[in-house]
């Protein structure tokens, strides 16, 4: 029996109603684009959505970003960090908002995928175009497709769950075998209806299977998730209980990564797991 | 790789990328550089086993991270759930 959504298309018209980016982002995007936009217009559109204003105030002022100082206002947030620095952070501020309804053991796994996702930037250094911040919003995500499974097809998913504690296939081909699409492609098609950059729908999209990527020049971006994805998973944080995540051999390499770089990328890895909770709670 | 107590120590078989086997011994934490021995198979004796770090470069990363996690996990200080074994 061919499974009843082998194409994600009409998975997302049937079922799936996928959840709308807070107006923030979305504003805040087109705001940077406007070459005269100003500081205070980015934290007028900061400040006009409280509940990404608040969290991103909290991240400011949380050790992950380690001010030191007692930042009090977005305008001030603003001039501290800068635009760019800002929009990462509005942006995590609303993927926590998102995350918020996932179970605590996911929203762990994605928390500690980012932070290893950052680590791996930080030694990578600028290879494939993003800063470790925005590393730390790939970690944070990668997985945001089994929250949409659990929302709208929790039966389904539970059976993929099953068979993959069974031993039978990792979670996400029996994904595709019961519902028709893993949660790497579903978790894609959100990033790209946000209208988040195409570089981090290709790397959600790739990072169980590199082949899923649509544009080549992604892979290795794809494969240093798979790789931060894998770290979480040792470390004991699994995404889902009794879930393993195993890892393609070829995918190291493709991510740039060999066996003499894992202890430093390890080393500031387990440095960054006290920031957990604190970011955990974030979501909340 | 397939871990297992044995005595104090946590144990895995192991297999280097040019296909030697070998047995990988966790005793303490990363501090420590004789925390994690990798003996080779062939001759399992003391002349045999070497520190993890400096067969890094004859192992393949998945299997260099599985093993640091793991040490991290039993002899480490960053609290992780330690594992069921
Ligand atoms: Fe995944």
């Amino acid at each position: 029996m061919s499974p009843p959504y082998a194409n994600i298309d009409r998975l997302i018209e049937d079922i799936v109603t996928l959840p709308s980016l807070p107006g923030a982002v979305a504003e805040l995007n087109a705001t940077l684009s406007d070459p005269d936009c100003s500081l205070s217009d980015i934290g007028e559109v900061v400040s006009n959505d409280p509940a990404i204003a608040m969290k991103a105030l909290r991240l400011v002022n949380s050790a992950y970003y380690g001010l030191g100082n007692e930042v009090g206002s977005v305008e001030q947030a603003v001039n501290l960090l800068g635009p760019k620095v800002i929009k990462n952070l509005v942006l995590t501020a609303s993927v926590f908002e998102s995350l918020g309804r996932a179970a605590e053991g996911l929203l762990r796994h994605s928390v500690t995928t980012g932070l290893a996702m950052r680590a791996i930037i930080d030694h990578r250094g600028n290879a494939v175009g993003i800063d470790a911040d925005e590393g730390f919003i790939y970690g944070l995500l990668h997985d945001v497709g089994i929250i949409i499974f659990h929302e709208f097809l929790p039966k389904e998913h539970e059976r993929a769950i099953q068979m993959a504690r069974a031993g039978e296939k990792p979670l996400h081909l029996a994904e595709i075998e019961i519902i028709g699409v893993s949660h790497a492609e579903a978790g894609a098609r959100l990033a790209t209806t946000w209208k988040l950059a195409d570089r981090l729908s290709n790397a959600i999209a790739g990072h169980h299977v590199l082949d899923a990527c649509l544009d080549r020049k992604y892979r290795p971006l794809a494969a240093m998730l798979h790789v931060a994805e894998y770290i979480s998973a040792r470390s004991s944080f699994e995404p889902l209980p009794r879930i393993v995540t195993d890892t393609d051999p070829n995918i190291w390499e493709e991510a740039g990564i060999r066996s003499q770089d894992v202890p430093t990328i390890l080393g500031r890895f387990f440095e960054s797991l006290s920031d957990t909770e604190e970011l955990v709670a974030l979501a909340a | 790789m397939d871990w297992s107590r044995q005595g104090g120590a946590v144990v895995s078989p192991a297999r280097l990328a040019d296909g030697r086997v070998a047995k990988v011994v966790l005793v303490a934490g990363r501090g420590n550089p004789k925390g994690a021995m990798l003996i080779l198979a062939d001759a399992p004796t003391a002349q045999n086993a070497y520190p993890v770090s400096k067969m890094l470069a004859a192992m393949h990363p998945a299997d260099a991270a599985d093993i640091l996690c793991m040490q991290e996990r039993i002899f480490g200080v960053a609290a992780l759930e330690a594992p069921d074994l």
